[in-house]
């Protein structure tokens, strides 16, 4: 009964070790960061979008993804008439936190007033539902959820191990196997979502017009040009080219100055 | 001689000619009449076949002639004279035609087919002259007496009161009859269409069907004019619009001089006439100066906004009229600017509209009575009322305001808040577009970026308590295992070792040791139910193996028997009577049965 115990206490605080690390403890060099971000509100509260987008732009210079400040930098873009780069920002803001309305909407609104037209979603209905249902939470919240499970299957399990005999050990034992498949399904989102995150195969057209060649040199034949804000998917690069599939489906190369990577 | 020769050739040629014209030969003549003519009057055009009895197949078709509209006919007229002996026959066609325009109109050869031949009239001449003219002109004066078919004594003129309008400003159209006959019947040829205006009916006659008649002096001599049509007309874009000739028919009685034949024998003859085409220069109205409410109103206008009561309750409707009065085209007049009023539902308006013609010019009014349905108690104010139009008298726009109305709602009764109320409740308006604000400072800025979920330490979090569980499970499993194994062997040789003490029985199967051998029996049927369920044997009582068996789920015929076969041997143990041979073999065999039902009941259970 005593080794039970002791066990018991270690699992309690293996949990609540990891409960603590989840819940946020990247912790030092705070503050010079939220005086950065104050500042940058207080400058586009100005109608100083320039200087807003400066100080924004410093925090991420420093090596901070932050959704909020991508999404300040792209409004700040936006009211400076910088369309392709709001655009960018918005999509880097939603790829942290997919759940953020204001930066969907913003992106709507921007994606109307590009040059060309963004086609419809032709996937089937399937895949944007699942592709919608992958973003009702952050990445951060489906990890905890998994934690969470995961660890309370642990748990489970070893009482079930520890009671083998008893009467209500069945019981135990069913109860930790559904929180195990559960967890094992909140992991899958999990690495779903970490999937679309570190993906970096999509890019928006951040120069007023480029052209699109059909190999990388400008010696090769014209196929399109393509606006500002447009989204395009990168499949090679090779020195400053890279190869992009525009909107209407066609492949092609662009120089890989007029692209920012999403 | 050659004097000689000149005057004979033609008398030469004239001889020539009455001999080459035979007697019978058909001809085709014609003639019109007169060969000047005022403008809108008909002209007669006479075709005259003589010398044939035979009739054309078809009387020549004169609706394309170009340069001239066909008014009326052909009416047709046949002759017979006998004279020495011999018949001839005349037919004449006589249509009337009405000259377009002024100038001469020639009249191309017609033809007519006669018998299979084609026959052809000379071209004739028409000469259209400006009205009144016609006789003053002293090369016609000569023609003193016109022929009777040929009536120079009715005119019919159409009239604008001005050539130049804006859109939406009535001009008069007026078409007047001048005539020295009495007219007995009127008609209009065709539908007169203004092609450009909107048109609306003047009454010209009184109630017995009078018209309004007045003596006009002529250059012809003394008329009567009859004023018979009159149309307002309102552009409705500007440009230059003709508005094409009308062509009248009138049935005319002509005073005669004989008062007796005036008196028993009036003939009515049939006339035709078409008047000028009217050319009307519509202008465009002012960009200057245009309000915002102007929506094509054009004349004079009063506007007049009351609400049919100062108070009311929400949800009881208030009734509010706008009326709008004056010169112009009230029918097209669209609902003057109603401001956007808050906290009001307002239904589609009911519309009543008079017109009427004062002097020649229409006036009327147009009345939109809107149902405002209040929707919050308190002091409402009904913003004014706009209504604008150009007044082309002095070429300005003019805006009219009315207003504004203030309202005093009481609260209502909530309990009976009807339906339509609710359904007024509007959508909250789109008055701009924008993108969203920024995220305001406040909270920390962390790195989002990071990938924790990714680190070893992660994953060490996630390792460690499966390995935990793990080692548990190894050392539970090394713990159990013993006795879990020997429990398993005893069950699975319970059936071997229960007949080994079965048969170990047997061997004292003699009536001397009765009670060892049943002692060994009972004990062989205890024993192996201990194994083949794991229990220890002592203290396994009747109860007790009861609710094994039952817990185990075997039949309760089974448990039954089983229970009789110990209980058999227990008794035969104290009792001599059971030491017989026969009665031991028989509990022996009776206790291996069992033994193997129960070895089955078990497994299966």
């Amino acid at each position: 009964m005593t080794r039970v115990g002791r066990q018991r206490a270690a699992r309690l605080a293996t949990v609540l070790l990891a409960a603590a690390w989840l819940l946020g403890a990247s912790g030092g060099g705070a503050g010079t960061v939220e005086v950065l971000f104050s500042r940058g509100n207080d400058a586009y509260a100005r109608g100083d979008y320039g200087a807003a987008a400066d100080l924004y732009r410093k925090i991420l210079g420093a090596g901070i993804r932050n959704s909020r400040v991508y999404y300040n930098l792209g409004n700040a873009c936006f009211k400076s008439n910088r369309i392709g780069e709001a655009i960018l920002y918005y999509e880097k803001a939603l790829k942290l936190d997919p759940t953020d309305a204001d930066a969907r909407e913003n992106l709507r609104f921007a994606n109307v007033r590009i040059r060309d037209r963004v086609p419809a979603d032709a996937r089937p209905w399937v895949m944007s539902l699942l592709e919608r249902g992958r973003d009702v939470l952050r990445i951060e919240q489906v990890m905890q959820i998994f934690t969470g499970l995961y660890l309370a299957a642990m748990a489970m399990a070893a009482v079930w191990l520890l009671a083998a005999g008893r009467r209500w050990a069945a019981g135990v034992g069913i109860a930790a196997a559904l929180l195990l498949v559960l967890s094992l399904v909140a992991g899958g989102w999990g690495i779903a979502q970490a999937r679309a995150r570190e993906a970096s195969d999509e890019a928006i057209v951040l120069a007023a017009k480029v052209e699109v060649l059909s190999g990388p040199g400008s010696e090769n034949t014209l196929l399109a040009s393509v606006h500002e804000g447009t989204k395009v998917r990168i499949h090679n690069r090779r020195q400053t080219w890279v190869q992009v599939t525009i909107p209407d489906g066609r492949a092609g190369w662009i120089r890989r100055e007029a692209l920012g990577v999403i | 001689m050659r004097k000689i020769i000149r005057r004979a050739l033609p008398l030469c040629l004239f001889l020539l000619a009455i001999t080459a014209i035979p007697a019978q030969q058909p001809q085709v003549r014609a003639r019109v009449e007169p060969e000047r003519v005022a403008e809108g009057s008909e002209v007669s055009l006479v075709i005259e076949i003589t010398g044939s009895s035979q009739s054309p197949d078809e009387p020549p078709d004169l609706s394309q002639l170009p340069g001239f509209s066909l008014a009326g006919g052909p009416s047709i007229s046949t002759f017979y004279q006998w004279v020495n002996g011999r018949t001839s026959a005349s037919r004449t066609y006589t249509y009337a035609l009405i000259p377009q325009g002024r100038g001469t109109r020639t009249i191309p050869p017609l033809e007519v087919k006669l018998g299979g031949q084609v026959y052809r009239t000379e071209p004739l001449r028409v000469e259209v002259v400006q009205r009144g003219s016609a006789f003053s002109d002293p090369g016609t004066r000569r023609r003193i007496a016109p022929p009777p078919t040929v009536p120079s004594q009715l005119f019919v003129e159409a009239k604008v009161d001005k050539p130049e309008v804006y859109p939406g400003e009535q001009v008069t159209l007026v078409y007047k009859v001048d005539t020295q006959f009495e007219i007995a019947q009127m008609s209009l040829k065709d539908q007169p269409t203004y092609q450009g205006f909107w048109v609306e009916d003047i009454k010209t006659d009184d109630k017995d069907g009078k018209y309004d008649a007045r003596p006009v002096q002529r250059p012809e001599g003394n008329f009567i004019e009859y004023t018979v049509l009159k149309k307002a007309l309102f552009p409705t874009n500007p440009g230059t619009f003709t508005i094409p000739p009308l062509t009248f028919h009138f049935a005319v009685r002509r005073r005669g001089n004989d008062p007796f034949d005036s008196f028993f024998f009036q003939p009515t003859e049939s006339l035709f006439r078409a008047s000028e085409a009217v050319t009307i220069r519509v202008k465009e109205l002012p960009l200057q100066g245009r309000p915002r409410e102007f929506t094509g109103a054009v004349g004079r206008f009063t506007l007049e906004v009351a609400p049919d009561r100062k108070a009311s309750k929400v949800n009881d409707a208030v009734g509010l009229r706008v009326r709008v009065e004056g010169q112009g085209n009230v029918s097209t007049l669209q609902s003057p600017v109603l401001p956007d009023i808050h906290d009001f539902k307002r239904y589609e308006p009911k519309v009543e509209e008079s017109v009427q013609a004062k002097g020649g010019t229409l006036v009327g009014s147009k009345t939109w009575n809107y149902v405002l349905i209040p929707l919050a108690p308190g002091e409402q104010e009904i913003p004014p009322v706009r209504f604008a139009y150009f007044d082309p008298q002095t070429a300005q726009y003019r805006v009219l305001q009315e207003g504004p109305i203030r309202l005093s709602i009481a609260k209502g009764d909530l309990s009976e808040v009807p339906v339509q109320a609710i359904a007024g409740r509007s959508e909250i308006p789109v008055l701009g577009s924008d993108i969203r604000y920024i995220k305001l400072a406040g909270m920390r800025i962390e790195d989002e970026g990071g990938d924790f979920f990714a680190s070893h330490a992660f994953l060490a979090i996630l390792a460690a308590p499966l390995l935990l569980n793990l080692a548990l499970l190894a050392v539970t499993r090394r713990r159990s295992s013993r006795a879990g194994q020997e429990g398993q062997l005893r069950s699975r040789r319970a059936g071997r070792t229960a007949k080994k003490r079965l048969s170990r029985a047997r061997s004292r199967l003699t009536p001397g040791e009765s009670r060892h051998f049943y002692q060994e029996l009972a004990s062989a049927l205890t024993a192996y139910l201990a194994d083949k369920v794991g229990v220890p044997a002592s203290g396994l009582t009747y109860d007790r193996i009861e609710e094994i068996l039952a817990a185990r789920g075997v039949a309760e015929e089974t448990r039954q028997r089983f229970r009789r076969s110990l209980e058999a041997c227990d008794f035969a143990r104290f009792a001599p009577s059971s030491s017989e041979k026969g009665e031991m073999e028989r509990a022996a065999k009776n206790a291996g049965e069992v033994i193997e039902e129960l070895e089955t009941a078990v497994r299966s259970a």
